[in-house]
């Protein structure tokens, strides 16, 4: 119903004769309060009407209401649609019938609602005792719902329809207990806690070693090529052994005048004030150069005298002239004779050539340590060596057969 | 403190090994991005929650040795659940040790007495968030910090989600009455 200034006096008669429902005269009320003029004019008009004074306010009976809890007042239509837990707006309520009622009830729906405790019809509802204890407020929880964001749309706005007038500030500053991280706080850290993954590792020992395999191979490879680095040694000992004495003589060295003892007990004559001799150094030495093949030939075939033998496939160092002992080397032009003839016995020819030649190197080129340095024949000294190693075993294995 | 780049190779040295079948769940890189991406957060969560900054890097180190153990099971996806469910259960471990020897109420209590009045409001939040029990202070940062659901802090925290609801709503309210009494914002 909609009531003006060009409608009211039909409305008016409708008040006055009883016609009109309670909002209908709480409506016309209200438009009489808004308009003085035709208030005078409806107090005329029921001057006619033996009827009472809507205006007159009834006392208060509320006091006699018995107090209400949620499940009391429920009807089936609001829990129904409260209960709906997909529905996130509040359905459709009659707010002036809620209105009506105490401000707690739409609070204590919106609880229920929310804790899903609404079984069907409102019947058997179970108060959320332990959650909503005696330190909280369902009003609290409601505010703190809100804060949360649990609440929806149409709870918050019952919420702030019934609830006091500062809930909006109690609002807001549980807003406020809202925490933002400080990220000005950062993990100190952090590059203790990356991994490796596992295959990396295994992939990272397989790298070390092949690089460690590619650097001996050259090493090994770099000496072969270049054999005058095992001569550097013996190119230092001759130098040392031509050297000439330092031209500037230290002091004391000969002296004729009488000593006083006193003085060389204060000073004691020093490493530096002896006379300077020339080292004594041998004339060869025996070098075990690095990369030298060592090989210990069949002793029962060829040299058993001769443990260690080191042969070097690079060019033959010249040592000097050195009485042999003759003993050894005949013994060793024996041995020569006596494998040279068990190689001819078999009819190889190349096998007796090799050998021929490394046996004349070695009678002759023996020094006191029984190192001997041949050079085998060949453009491959050290594919030869191999293969002459294999012969021979083969040879004793058709020896001792 | 206990060497924690020993504590993490031992774990790595237990860590079975791949077989050319298994696919890892996580693999190191996704797991060096968790690092990058996590280790910060979780962080902030073991140092709000233990309030000691040498425990909260213990727990940070080993949630993420738990994790790195735990690769072939753990999708990259659920990490952060993973890490941030470790770290709380650390925590109450803490907690729970601590509160055997008495140690932690009296260094907490003499760090609140011993804090200065301040004005900024996340200073003023953060000494309120002290005066929380431990629950309710981790329940409330994987709330407010990362975000969570209730639901999400229900699986992580083994609480269910009334609980968690109950826990942080005093917490809330607890927060409320801190501001409120100390006048700093009404």
């Amino acid at each position: 119903m909609i009531i003006n200034r060009h409608n009211y006096e039909p409305i008016l008669l409708d008040c006055l004769e009883g016609r009109l429902n309670a909002s209908e005269r709480a409506e016309v009320e209200t438009f009489l309060q808004e308009n003085p003029d035709i208030l005078a004019e409806f107090h005329a008009l029921k001057a006619g009407f033996d009827l009472p004074d809507i205006s007159v306010i009834s006392p208060d009976f509320s006091f006699l209401k018995q107090p209400i809890g949620p499940t009391d007042v429920l009807d089936a239509d609001i829990v129904e649609a409260l209960a709906r837990p997909d529905d996130h707006s509040l359905p459709a309520i009659d707010i002036a019938r809620l209105k009506a009622m105490h401000p707690n009830l739409a609070v204590d729906i919106e609880l229920l609602r929310l804790t899903k405790l609404i079984p069907n019809h409102s019947q058997n509802v179970e108060r959320p005792a332990k959650i909503w204890a005696e330190d909280v407020t369902p009003f609290d929880a409601l505010l703190v719902m809100a804060a949360e964001g649990d609440l929806s749309a149409g709870a918050l706005q019952v919420l702030e329809e019934f609830g006091p007038s500062d809930t909006q500030n109690r609002l807001s500053v549980l807003s406020a207990t809202k925490l933002k991280p400080q990220t000005h706080i950062t993990f100190p850290n952090k590059a203790g806690l990356y991994q490796t993954p596992v295959v990396a590792l295994w992939y990272n020992h397989v790298i070390t070693l092949a690089a460690a395999a590619v650097l001996l191979l050259f090493a090994a490879w770099f000496v072969f090529q270049n054999p005058e680095v095992g001569t550097a040694f013996e190119a230092t000992t001759a130098a040392l052994n031509e050297a000439e004495p330092p031209a500037k003589m230290p002091k004391n060295v000969v002296s004729n005048e009488p000593v006083n003892t006193q003085e060389k007990k204060q000073s004691p004559v020093r490493n530096s004030d002896l006379a300077w001799t020339k080292p004594a150094v041998p004339a060869t030495i025996p070098v075990q150069k690095a990369g030298a093949v060592h090989f210990t030939p069949s002793q029962n075939l060829m040299l058993p005298g001769i443990v260690d033998m080191a042969f070097t496939p690079w060019e033959e160092t010249e040592f000097p002239e050195q009485k042999q002992p003759q003993a050894s080397k005949k013994s060793l032009e024996e041995l020569a004779v006596k494998g040279i003839d068990e190689l001819f016995a078999l009819n190889r020819s190349d096998d007796q050539n090799i050998t021929s030649a490394l046996f004349s190197k070695a009678t002759n080129k023996l020094n006191e340590n029984e190192n001997v340095r041949v050079q085998l024949p060949g453009p491959n000294p050290e594919r030869q060596m191999a293969g002459w190693k294999v012969r021979l075993g083969q040879l004793q294995v058709a020896k001792n057969n | 403190m206990r060497n924690v780049q020993d504590g993490v190779t031992s774990y790595c040295s237990r860590r079975p090994t791949t077989t050319p079948h298994t696919k890892l769940s996580m693999t190191a890189k996704e797991y060096n991005a968790c690092v990058d991406q996590w280790s910060d957060n979780l962080y902030r969560f073991a140092l709000k929650t233990l309030k000691d900054a040498e425990t909260a890097k213990d727990v940070v180190q080993e949630a993420f040795t738990r994790l790195w153990v735990k690769a072939e099971e753990v999708d990259a996806a659920k990490a952060k659940s993973y890490l941030f469910t470790s770290a709380y259960h650390l925590s109450i471990d803490h907690f729970r040790r601590e509160k055997k020897s008495g140690e932690m109420d009296l260094a907490a209590e003499n760090t609140l007495q011993t804090k200065q009045p301040t004005s900024d409001l996340s200073e003023i939040l953060h000494e309120a968030l002290n005066r929380l029990n431990e629950v309710q202070r981790s329940v409330l940062l994987l709330r407010d910090y990362e975000g969570y659901s209730y639901k999400e802090i229900e699986d992580m925290t083994g609480l269910n989600e009334s609980q968690v609801k109950v826990y942080i709503y005093r917490a809330r309210l607890a927060m409320r009455d801190f501001l409120v009494k100390m006048e700093y914002v009404l």
